[in-house]
């Protein structure tokens, strides 16, 4: 597969500045572009914290830690990676720091009708939806960490295995290793 | 099903599924998932996932705002490393220099008691009351003939940067 082949990565704001201008006004103190990497970036970093955590408080937590610590950090970021994937990697290392301090209580996994996008479906399907969303969530919180981010970074952020890999602490093979056994596992799962 | 051909489209199911690969791209994709249940079912799986996707709190990027912008200090007036350390270096010898500068001011008339309860240490030179008598460090080394760059008789303010330096570390010391 060509990068060619591949669309942009569609920001949640529509915003068409470029994280790195972005980043460079925030740097300069500029609190609009602080609050915009913030709005653009929060749905990946919300979900790979509570991925690697398993409950929102903490997940919650965890992703606050990680803007104020990356975003604290931001002379130091020297561009060698992408923003996204810098950031990420930070909330990754913030959600386990967590996780190590903290005993992890398994949440029941309990979906909300508002929690799915949509909505026009009528009530029987819509409960249809909402049975299977809990199982696959509930099969997602039986793999081991680095099948579960390996699988929903892929599937849920859009992440090509390098870039899973650079934030995971890991190498491409493994993470692409890791992917297919997750998602072998989950079919199994889920029969 | 030919391996390699399934190897390739289940790495591309999550970009065709997110709308990420160009329709050129996609049609062979899409032709495969037809003819292979195995696929299929790896793309139903993947949909599964994708409405599974962890939908953000409200209020969590309000809160986030909010506890950024009480600790924007450390960014916002970033100083670079280089230049934070030649400050504390250029502070540290001008500290220094202003000290060994009191040292070497004639001794005040009436010098303050040593305090009756510390045993006053042997006296080193005309300040004895001084814990340290920073004019000793200044004095001719035994058997220097010129009493080398840090005589008493040299000013402070002709000496280099890297002296200054030398003379800081040895009072370290």
């Amino acid at each position: 597969m060509t990068v060619s082949t591949i669309a942009p990565l569609e920001t949640a704001d529509g915003d068409t500045s470029d994280d790195s201008q972005l980043v460079q006004r925030a740097r300069a103190g500029d609190v609009e572009a602080r609050d915009r990497l913030i709005g653009r970036h929060l749905r990946d970093v919300y979900a790979v914290t509570f991925r690697v955590l398993g409950e929102r408080d903490l997940a919650e937590d965890a992703a606050q830690d990680a803007f104020v610590n990356a975003l604290g950090a931001l002379p130091r970021f020297r561009g060698e990676s992408s923003f996204r994937t810098w950031l990420l990697r930070v909330a990754v290392n913030s959600a386990r720091s967590l996780s190590r301090r903290r005993v992890r209580r398994r949440e029941v996994s309990i979906v909300a009708a508002e929690d799915l996008p949509g909505g026009e479906e009528n009530p029987a399907t819509r409960a249809v939806l909402l049975s299977e969303v809990a199982r696959v969530r509930d099969a997602l919180e039986q793999l081991p960490e680095k099948q579960r981010l390996s699988v929903t970074l892929r599937t849920q952020q859009g992440l090509s295995h390098a870039e899973i890999a650079e934030l995971i602490g890991s190498t491409e093979g493994a993470v692409r290793v890791n992917y297919h056994l997750g998602i072998k596992r989950l079919r199994e799962l889920l029969k | 099903m030919n391996s390699a051909t399934c190897e390739r489209v289940r790495d591309q199911l999550p970009d065709m599924l997110a709308g990420r690969l160009t329709l050129e791209a996609a049609q062979p994709v899409l032709a495969h998932l037809a003819a292979c249940a195995e696929c299929a079912e790896e793309a139903r799986l993947i949909r599964m996932l994708r409405q599974e996707a962890v939908p953000v709190p409200a209020g969590l990027e309000a809160r986030i705002r909010a506890a950024a912008a009480v600790r924007p200090a450390r960014w916002r007036f970033a100083v670079p490393r280089p230049a934070l350390i030649a400050a504390t270096i250029g502070a540290a010898l001008l500290g220094g220099a202003t000290l060994l500068r009191q040292y070497r001011a004639p001794a005040p008339a009436a010098q303050a008691p040593a305090p009756a309860a510390a045993p006053a240490p042997a006296p080193v030179g005309p300040t004895a009351a001084a814990p340290v008598d920073a004019r000793a460090l200044m004095q001719p080394l035994p058997g220097s003939v010129d009493g080398g760059p840090f005589s008493s008789s040299a000013s402070l303010d002709d000496l280099s940067v890297e002296e200054l330096q030398t003379l800081l570390k040895e009072m370290q010391s």
